[in-house]
């Protein structure tokens, strides 16, 4: 199956992933994404080689008198180094099942899709809770029924979903598997699967949500959403 | 050959060498965070930009 992913992961999110400054419920995220995205696995190693030239850099400073100004000689060096490789991209070996769960989301939840146990929503939707043990996200893995919305919600923080079968609407966007969507507080939003098949993804949040019906927000601590 | 505004430079020495978070560094530099993560991007962008023309 080829991935054509259109909604990558952000520069500042990616930057706090390969400065291992994300927290694990956030860092499974990134890294599922990554696992379907050979276009950010190029970006985080593009980030990483600057991060170990600014290294660098920094170590020079302290040692050798190097002028203020090395800003250039940085930049130089980046440019002259080997340039990127473009990721290879393998042909995965024919498989009659291919995995609907990348690593590192696979060992998580200990299998793939067709065998896990997802406990009922409601309104036909499902959830898995995934455990990290970071303490401050809130990780699930969510089964929303074709053409169905997920409840109303707006975000107490951050949440990320990453789409892995299926697909969902948001506005006038449509993510597909392997598509990364960021939201914040600012966004209420209504993703809605699209008609064809049940949406399959990754939800990852800070905060409980925050539902903008009372009876969801009651039902709320009993669902364990 | 552009080179990135003091700022952006800032930000990212921030991250990378004191691996400072997103809002330690908008906390520090009194900045929003909306600020702090546009010149995250605006630097990414430059950077890319100077490493596609000399490839």
């Amino acid at each position: 199956m080829t991935v054509q992913v259109q909604h990558h992961i952000s520069d500042e999110l990616l930057l706090a992933y390969a400065t291992g400054e994300l927290a694990e419920g956030w860092s499974l995220a990134v890294a599922t994404h990554l696992a379907l995205c050979p276009s950010c696995r190029n970006r985080l190693s593009f980030m990483e080689h600057a991060g170990g030239e600014m290294l660098e850099l920094a170590t020079q400073e302290t040692t050798a008198e190097t002028p203020a100004g090395s800003w250039d000689d940085m930049k130089a060096k980046i440019s002259a180094s080997e340039p990127l490789k473009k990721p290879e991209v393998k042909t995965a070996p024919t498989q009659t099942h291919p995995p609907v769960l990348p690593e590192p989301l696979r060992s998580y939840l200990g299998a793939d899709v067709g065998q896990l146990k997802w406990k009922a929503l409601g309104r036909g939707a499902y959830h898995i809770p995934i455990k990290t043990a970071d303490g401050q996200t809130q990780v699930r893995l969510l089964k929303i029924p074709a053409g169905k919305p997920v409840p109303e919600h707006s975000h107490g923080g951050r949440e990320l979903t990453l789409v892995l079968k299926g697909a969902f609407t948001d506005g006038a966007s449509v993510f597909k598997r392997g598509d990364l969507e960021e939201a914040d507080e600012s966004l209420t939003h209504q993703p809605v699967a699209t008609p064809e098949e049940d949406c399959i993804c990754l939800a990852v949040t800070d905060a409980p949500l925050k539902f903008q019906s009372r009876l969801l927000r009651i039902l709320q601590p009993i669902l364990g959403i | 050959m552009e080179t990135l505004p003091p700022e952006q430079l800032e930000l990212l020495k921030m991250s990378f060498y004191k691996e400072a978070s997103h809002s330690a560094i908008a906390a520090e530099l009194g900045l929003p965070m909306g600020t702090v993560k546009s010149r995250i991007r605006l630097a990414f962008a430059k950077l890319r930009a100077a490493l596609e023309q000399r490839a």
